[in-house]
């Protein structure tokens, strides 16, 4: 694939898990429940104890990574390429976390969760192949 | 001499070919390098993250049962719970602190972080001196959004009824447990006289809703229906009288 197409790549994909999170952080602020199709799981997780990091709601955070990631694919810098990858990294590595904490701690699973998981696994893949390919001249 | 110039080419592809696999190798251990020590800096970072959402390098006991609960002036929950209960409690108050430390996380986890239910703090300075001069230091970390947290851990440190306990370095004690509270602007605020006239409010409003000793529950409804309960309440009657108020 080439750097073009990965950059459009990981745009369009952090711009699905923008959406995800903002939506997660409207719910929040707007102390309504998340559309949910599994009776009540999304609001039992968003509600739960662990749905806050660093004093921040867990989705501003997701937020936050989601919008520098897609910054990262604008730029066509050797630094963007490893920060990219590095967020979708530490991104990945805590989604494992909220994983477990659903699965096993929480005993819910939110589908919007879910859906940022896929959405930062395939931006872990994606930006990891834009950093590691050889450039093409 | 074609044949020297042969050999010469020869070993000239070979030496290139040699230099090509050898920079591959470099380029790959580079890579695996890169690879590993960003594995170690995002695992760092996860683990950091990690602890701090679940308050290992806080300072102080914190309070368990209010994670994730949003608060502001003296309210605990979310603001658009449809049903208000609030809290009539005097800080020196045993039978308060039973409540608090039996029966309110059972209650915050199924009614408050649910969002069924929101609840107001209003504290009272029945008891004697050293209630006020609590009720205060919490008024002060109230104002930072930590009322409930404050409240909590003085009861936990709970002394005998006006036995002098409430000293300025008890109150120190608590507020440093507190995690998050900026404790310069709480020593600020202890002195704000705008909390004499707060005191009076609440005792003012005890009166007005008939409340005759602490803790007092009063359960609002969402079409204004009102219900009274005096002392330790279980969370099944917190939940009945939810749902009493609740019904049309």
């Amino acid at each position: 694939m080439s750097e073009r197409k990965l950059r459009i790549a990981i745009a369009v994909t952090s711009a699905i898990g923008i959406a995800i999170s903002a939506y997660l952080t409207y719910i929040h602020y707007a102390e309504i429940s998340p559309i949910c199709t599994v009776g009540g799981s999304c609001e039992k997780v968003q509600s739960s104890s662990y749905a806050m990091v660093i004093g921040l709601p867990v989705a501003v955070v997701g937020l936050g990574g989601d919008i520098l990631i897609l910054l990262s694919a604008l730029l066509r810098t050797q630094i963007a390429r490893y920060a990219g990858f590095m967020l979708a990294l530490i991104g990945f590595g805590f989604t494992i976390y909220l994983t477990y904490l659903e699965l096993f701690v929480i005993h819910a699973i939110c589908q919007w969760c879910v859906a940022h998981a896929v959405v930062i696994t395939a931006l872990l893949v994606l930006t990891a192949i834009r950093f590691f390919k050889e450039p093409q001249a | 001499m074609a044949s020297r110039a042969k050999e010469k080419a020869k070993l000239r592809q070979e030496r290139e070919r040699r230099e090509r696999e050898h920079a591959t190798t470099q380029t790959k251990k580079r890579k695996m390098a890169i690879l590993a020590g960003s594995v170690a800096v995002a695992a760092a970072v996860v683990f950091v993250l990690i602890g701090i959402s679940q308050g290992v390098f806080k300072e102080g006991r914190g309070v368990e049962a209010l994670k994730g609960i949003p608060q502001k002036d003296g309210f605990l929950g979310k603001q658009m719970a449809p049903v208000t209960v609030v809290e009539f409690a005097d800080l020196q108050c045993p039978v308060c602190a039973d409540f608090t430390i039996n029966s309110f996380p059972d209650i915050a986890e199924s009614y408050i972080k649910s969002g069924k239910v929101k609840m107001e703090l209003v504290l009272l300075g029945f008891l004697g001196p050293d209630s006020i001069t609590a009720a205060k230091a919490a008024l002060a970390a109230q104002k930072q959004g930590f009322a409930w947290d404050f409240v909590e851990l003085f009861y936990q440190d709970q002394g005998a009824e006006n036995s002098g306990y409430v000293t300025d370095d008890f109150l120190e004690g608590i507020v440093e447990d507190v995690p998050g509270l900026d404790q310069d602007r709480w020593q600020n605020d202890r002195d704000d006289t705008a909390f004499d006239a707060q005191m009076s409010t609440y005792n003012a409003r005890s009166k007005k809703e008939g409340v005759d000793g602490t803790p007092s529950f009063l359960f609002i409804g969402p079409g204004g229906k009102k219900e009274l309960l005096t002392g330790v309440i279980s969370p099944g009657q917190f939940g009945d009288a939810v749902d009493k108020v609740s019904s049309k």
